[in-house]
């Protein structure tokens, strides 16, 4: 077990930021943690940094509690901050540099290792230029290259694509997979769905603070997969329709709207012929049909009755 | 070292940074030590309205001079020069005085004061000395000019003299040096926001929380940007004594080192207040607001811009325990060629202001992430 | 012009709301430093009578001139100046200099009289204390109105007089007393003059981040995609700022007049005239610094430094003396310049230079928003 939370707590005044969380990361994993804006994303990331104080609970990484040994453990971590966090008065090489001093690298392995790093997030020839100069895409890239130099066991990318462009995320997303199969720890924070669904083998779903699902994504798929979900667009709706569709034996619910239908059902193959062979029947005319397999959006759409993205 | 390298070639990098360091401030301070040292009425300021000037009233404004600093002026600035505190006292001497007095008439001078004051009775005794030899040769002389003067100037090379020791006019000492001190120590409180704002820019960037995260201690952060900012500090202050004791000739005391040791502990202190004030200001404005507003008064209180035996009692009791006057203590200490373990209490008591700013500071290690 | 109101009222609303800057810099802290700087420094605004200095008197000569010097310094007329302590040694004399005790030493050396018999020169000699000058130089001005007497007398008998007389023409000067009232301020007085304006040089940081804030952040890019014109923002944020400013001068007028009793002299309407053409020139200077260097931390501590500097050089902390060559140096403090406009007008000074000190501060005021508007222009 690489990281290990037992009943964290962060406690804002009244508010419960962080509420009873229990995590266990594996060597090699790339750890989703997955929540809206305010879940208690970045505070938890804070706390196995050893930055913010911890209400309760303890955590362990790399076998040591976190609390009285953070110079130790956070030797041995990476961390992607949310914000950029690169000194624009720096040249690209010398923020490497400098973040990689920190860590106790120096000489011939220091200056390999900025190298490295800068090729790794495609910054080579931007070595001696300054972060005024970038682009915010190659902002970011230098915000993770400084997190690499030092070759950690466990890289912590906390919203690492937030308000970039699609080039210079799908460049970051690889290079997350690239690092996951060089064989690093991941744990990454996002609130794009699709990211996590991408790159994560396990993910932590969170909601004020708590963790409402944690496991692979096809377990959590399956808290939700017993139902399909079937959408349909009419022409010509017909007021007998919904009760008809109801009679199908596996449909738990049917709701209409405008002239689109959308029916939830238990999962079973030959339903969809049978809700068409309905549907004309009623007279009304099927435009298009879609069947919407579960994804990580409607677990947390089941979980909580909200979208992630409000 | 890490931080400490870097952050001093970051600072020394940036032009406006190089800029403030290395002219606005030596500038700055060695403008205040040039030009103006606290006129704590040094010397007594006459105006003369010389409406005769004859050899006689020439040699009269000399006397004069030699007690105190003569202004010739017109006749329509006399009100504004006393409004203005320009001068103490303003002597007109009509024209024909010399004339008048050479015959034997005795006239009279006039002159121009604040009734509330009696700054000048001095200077008049001695004018009235010199006026009442003059009348006593003129009647000897008996109207004849050539005579009149000879006898002046006898009497001026007179064998009676005064010989004055371990001060004259001319000489800048101890005391004067001591307010050019205060002066320099008021501008390094002032750059204290410099590294402060310094500081803020760190955490608005998270570059800060960057570092907290690395094996990195906040101690050690904030030790190695102390470091930093010392190191200019330092090289200012010396580059100042230098300036001060070789081009403005002030007496800097038997020990050039002693003082600038005693003033390295003023700027760690320096240093210190600027860490506290980053921790306690949110924005580099609010830093700036919070230093205006405290360190001006705390420098006047402890005696940076006059001595401090010039308030009130009540005001000098609270200035006794600030910061700065204990610096004003050791300097002059130093100053006057006692030892440095003679200012030992006092550096003592800056260095634990010092430790007390800087872990004012550190505390709050809860507040690194936010 | 509505819109120019609009964006008046809503900074005005923003420095108001911002208690700490408003509250603290504006007000507070300017009643507190009047009042430190009234107190502390009350004795050297010059109303005072000089009390008599302190000296010892050590006569080593037995002599006839030797009780001559005693009766002079022991003299009812000189006892005004000078309280005399009588010595036994040199060392008596250190060690009561060294405390503190006396300003001077008054020493007249063994050979004194006999020196002065045989027209050699004759000196008394004064051991003053290090950091005393002024007290030692009164010491000495009285005791060289001594040797003017026995100078005399010697000028007198080589002119060959043979009883020569001597006594110092008292009373051959006509004095015309000025009373200090009305005439020029007192401590407190003073320093509610240059402390106002010194605030009011502050108010150069409410310009440059007024400006800051409403053109150049995000909040300004907004403010500039609206159809405002840029002409109405600037006018609307410069006068939001002026009024603040003027506002703030107007209560510290107030209450050094009820709390402190300065004396804000009979013309009042040149009084406010001063204090908004300050207001204007302030806001001025700090729209141009902030357009010229574009950087708020920087101009912060530009800002910061400048406003120190001007208040010195005016003298508003405390009087200095500059060397008359170098006199002209503290008109380029602007606190000087409205400094010396208020107690020309409060103190009934020279009209001449109070007129070309309001020419000088409108030549600053135009220079300074011309310059901000160019460098906006360029920045666009």
């Amino acid at each position: 077990m690489l990281v290990e939370t037992k009943n964290l707590v962060k406690r804002y005044g009244d508010t419960l930021a962080v509420d009873n969380v229990n995590l266990a990361i594996d060597e090699g994993e790339v750890f989703g943690l997955l929540g809206p804006n305010g879940a208690g994303k970045t505070t938890i990331i804070n706390m196995l940094l050893g930055l913010t104080k911890v209400d309760g609970g303890e955590i362990h990484i790399f076998g040591k509690r976190v609390n009285g040994n953070r110079e130790d453990v956070s030797r041995q971590i990476g961390i992607v901050p949310q914000d950029l966090a690169i000194y624009n008065d720096l040249t690209a090489a010398e923020n490497a540099t400098f973040f990689g001093r920190l860590y106790g690298l120096k000489g011939a392995l220091l200056k390999e290792r900025v190298a490295e790093a800068l090729a790794f997030t495609g910054l080579s020839d931007k070595a001696t230029v300054f972060p005024k100069k970038f682009s915010g895409g190659m902002k970011r890239r230098l915000n993770i290259a400084c997190a690499l130099v030092h070759h950690p066991r466990l890289i912590i990318m906390d919203e690492p694509t937030v308000g970039i462009d699609p080039q210079s995320r799908n460049h970051i997303l690889s290079s997350v997979l690239e690092l996951h199969a060089k064989g690093s720890t991941i744990i990454y924070t996002s609130h794009y769905m699709e990211e996590v669904e991408e790159l994560c083998s396990r993910v932590a779903i969170m909601d004020q603070g708590r963790i409402i699902a944690l496991g692979s994504k096809d377990e959590l798929k399956e808290l939700v997969s017993s139902e399909d979900r079937i959408v349909v667009e009419l022409a010509g709706v017909n007021y007998t329709l919904v009760d008809e569709v109801k009679k199908i034996q596996g449909v738990k619910d049917c709701l209409l709207s405008d002239s689109t239908l959308t029916i939830l059902a238990v999962q079973n193959n030959s339903l969809i012929s049978q809700v068409v062979d309905r549907i004309t029947g009623t007279g009304a005319q099927v435009v298009s049909l879609s069947a919407q397999k579960p994804t990580l959006e409607s677990v947390f759409l089941t979980l909580t009755g909200k979208n992630l993205r409000d | 070292m890490t931080v400490f390298k870097y952050a001093l070639k970051r600072l020394l990098r940036n032009k406006f940074n190089l800029f403030t360091i290395f002219l606005l401030t030596p500038l700055f301070i060695g403008f205040t030590f040039g030009l103006g040292s606290f006129d704590r009425k040094g010397i007594i300021n006459v105006g003369l309205v010389d409406l005769d000037f004859t050899p006689f009233t020439e040699k009269l404004a000399r006397e004069i001079a030699a007690s105190a600093q003569v202004w010739e002026l017109a006749e329509g600035d006399i009100r504004s020069a006393l409004a203005q505190d320009r001068v103490d006292f303003v002597l007109v001497i009509d024209k024909d005085f010399t004339q008048e007095t050479i015959g034997g008439n005795a006239p009279n001078l006039r002159s121009f004061s604040i009734k509330e004051t009696d700054i000048a009775s001095r200077i008049i005794l001695k004018i009235e000395g010199f006026l009442g030899a003059a009348r006593s040769i003129a009647a000897t002389a008996a109207g004849d000019q050539a005579l009149f003067y000879q006898g002046l100037d006898a009497y001026l090379e007179g064998s009676f003299r005064i010989k004055t020791q371990a001060f004259s006019r001319t000489d800048k000492s101890v005391e004067n040096t001591l307010n050019s001190l205060g002066l320099l120590a008021f501008s390094m409180m002032m750059l204290s926001t410099f590294s402060a704002n310094n500081l803020i820019r760190e955490r608005e960037d998270r570059t800060f929380y960057r570092v907290m995260s690395s094996p990195c201690s906040l101690k050690g952060y904030m030790l190695q940007n102390i470091l930093g900012y010392l190191l200019i500090l330092l090289w200012q202050v010396l580059a100042m004594l230098v300036a001060v004791k070789w081009i403005f000739g002030f007496n800097l005391g038997p020990s050039l080192f002693n003082l600038f040791l005693v003033m390295a502990v003023f700027a760690a202190f320096c240093v210190s207040l600027g860490i506290a004030l980053a921790a306690i200001a949110r924005t580099a404005r609010q830093a700036g607001t919070i230093a205006s507003l405290t360190i001006t008064p705390v420098a006047m209180l402890s005696g940076l811009y006059w001595p401090r035996s010039l308030m009130p009692r009540f005001l000098q009791l609270i200035g006794r325990y600030l910061p700065p006057a204990w610096l004003i203590e050791a300097a002059g200490k130093v100053l006057q060629g006692k030892p440095l373990s003679g200012a030992g209490l006092e550096l003592t008591i800056l260095l634990g202001y010092t430790l007390v700013f800087f872990l004012l500071g550190t505390w709050r290690r809860g507040d690194v992430a936010n | 012009m509505k819109r120019t109101l609009t964006v008046l009222r809503h900074i005005i609303r923003q420095n108001v709301r911002d208690t700490a800057t408003t509250l603290g810099q504006m007000l507070i802290f300017p009643i507190v430093l009047i009042f430190i700087l009234g107190m502390a420094l009350k004795p050297l605004y010059g109303v005072d009578k000089l009390p008599p200095t302190q000296v010892g008197y050590l006569n080593e000569d037995s002599g006839f001139l030797a009780g001559q010097v005693e009766e002079f310094v022991t003299s009812p007329e000189i006892g005004a100046y000078l309280v005399v302590q009588k010595l036994e040694s040199t060392s008596q004399g250190d060690e009561l200099l060294r405390e503190g005790d006396i300003s001077a030493m008054i020493h007249i050396p063994p050979d004194y009289s006999a020196r002065a018999l045989a027209g050699e020169k004759a000196e008394i000699s004064i051991l003053g204390h290090p950091g005393r000058h002024f007290e030692v130089s009164l010491v000495e001005t009285v005791m060289e109105a001594f040797t003017y007497g026995g100078n005399a007398l010697q000028a007198l008998a080589a002119m060959g007089v043979s009883q020569p007389q001597y006594r110092p023409a008292l009373g051959s000067i006509d004095d015309e007393p000025l009373a200090a009232d009305g005439l020029k301020p007192n401590a407190m007085a003073y320093y509610a003059v240059t402390m106002l304006v010194m605030i009011g040089m502050y108010g150069t940081m409410y310009g440059a981040f007024g400006m800051s804030e409403n053109t150049r952040q995000p909040v300004g890019l907004r403010v500039k995609a609206s159809p405002i014109r840029t002409g109405e923002l600037y006018t609307g944020v410069v006068l939001a700022n002026v009024a603040t400013i003027f506002t703030g001068s107007l209560v510290i007028m107030a209450f050094t007049h009820f709390f402190y009793g300065v004396n804000w002299g009979s013309n009042l309407p040149l009084v406010l005239l001063i204090a908004f053409l300050n207001a204007l020139l302030t806001i001025g200077l700090g729209t141009m610094a902030m357009m010229l260097i574009q950087d708020e931390n920087r101009v912060s501590a530009v800002l910061n430094i400048f406003v120190v500097a001007s208040t010195f050089l005016a003298g508003g902390y405390f009087k200095i003396s500059l060397p008359r060559s170098i006199g002209w140096v503290q008109y380029l403090s602007p606190n000087y310049l409205a400094q010396t406009a208020f107690f020309n007008t409060i103190y009934q000074g020279p009209k001449q230079q109070t007129l070309l000190i309001l020419l000088a501060m409108a030549g600053i005021i135009l220079v300074s928003y011309g310059a901000a508007l160019a460098a906006g222009r360029r920045v666009r």
